[in-house]
């Protein structure tokens, strides 16, 4: 190899590695992109059981939206905005005035006659 | 995968287990190979083929095959990463001979690094780096492939056998012929760089 040695030829080569080429982002986005387009829909029936119940959520996107729904209905029972029943306060102080429906007053007898069951027997 | 080695038993593939999360729909399985596998073929079409949008493109094919095989693949028949490189090399050989003998791109394979070495040294880093390049540039597509698997990419000689589809001592041949090559051209460039000043 003329006077060109291999440990001289290694520096070269040393130096490429220590120096990788790195891709764009906008590289690393395109092929997630790919990824996401041809992903198979999951088979829960074929997935272990949390990572089923993660699926059923929807994954990541569905749980966090579920997450700040609840978040969201939380805050809004306890600080409620301005003409809003505070019913969390009504609820933990015990004076909430729910209206309540005297049971005895309910007619529990039905009438089939709408219905068509009142025929006449002949 | 076919025509590839069988894998030992032992062998565990990380990549393979992450490409069969992917088939079941996991996401996050996605962006960890893309993570550990784009940077990797990226860089070998770069140096094999010595342009940036060329390469990035080969890159993005090369995993996009990779996520449309996930529904069959059956692990143990061979590495994920090997599998990744066969198709890149393949798509490099498309690229260069429609490219034509002669015409390969040196565009930007040289970047700025991290500052850590001192500017002398970086200098002279840089300085080898596209030398080795353009020497690269000159060899046969199969030795450039060859060489680079095999130096830069530190791959061993059985899964570069596997990569380009050939046998162990083709890929001796072809990386011995290759070094030999470079260092002709890098010798004549030493006096002229400096390379030997350490």
């Amino acid at each position: 190899m003329n006077d060109f040695d291999d440990d001289a030829l290694e520096d070269f080569f040393a130096a490429a590695r220590a120096n990788p080429p790195r891709g764009s982002a906008d590289l690393q986005a395109r092929v997630l992109a790919d990824a996401e387009t041809l992903m198979p829909k999951p088979n829960l029936l074929k997935l272990p059981w949390h990572r089923a119940l993660w699926q059923l959520f929807g994954g990541a996107a569905g749980l966090s939206g579920l997450a700040t729904a609840a978040a969201v209905g939380i805050w809004v029972g306890v600080a409620p905005p301005a003409g809003m029943p505070d019913l969390a306060g009504q609820f933990v102080s015990g004076t909430g005035n729910v209206e309540t429906v005297d049971t005895a007053e309910v007619d529990t007898e039905f009438e089939f006659g709408g219905f068509g069951w009142d025929m006449e027997e002949s | 995968m076919d025509g590839m080695q069988n894998l030992s038993d032992d062998q565990r593939d990380a990549d393979a287990e992450l490409l069969q999360r992917y088939a079941t729909g996991d996401a996050a399985a996605a962006r960890l190979l893309t993570t550990r596998l784009v940077p990797r073929i990226h860089g070998h079409a770069l140096r094999v083929l010595g342009d940036r949008a060329e390469a990035e493109d080969v890159a993005q094919e090369a995993m996009l095959r990779l996520w449309r095989q996930a529904p069959q693949w059956r692990t143990g028949e061979a590495k994920v990463t090997t599998w990744v490189y066969r198709v890149v090399a393949n798509l490099c050989t498309d690229r260069l001979r429609r490219r034509g003998a002669g015409a390969t791109g040196l565009d930007d394979v040289a970047e700025p690094a991290d500052p850590t070495p001192g500017v002398t040294q970086k200098m002279q880093q840089t300085a080898r780096e596209d030398a080795l390049q353009q020497a690269l540039a000159t060899l046969p597509e199969r030795q450039r492939q060859a060489v680079v698997l095999r130096h830069i990419d530190g791959m061993a000689n059985p899964e570069i056998a596997e990569v380009l589809g050939i046998g162990v001592e083709a890929v001796e041949s072809l990386t011995a012929r290759g070094k030999r090559a470079l260092a002709a051209q890098l010798s004549a460039q030493r006096d002229a760089l400096g390379f030997d000043d350490e």
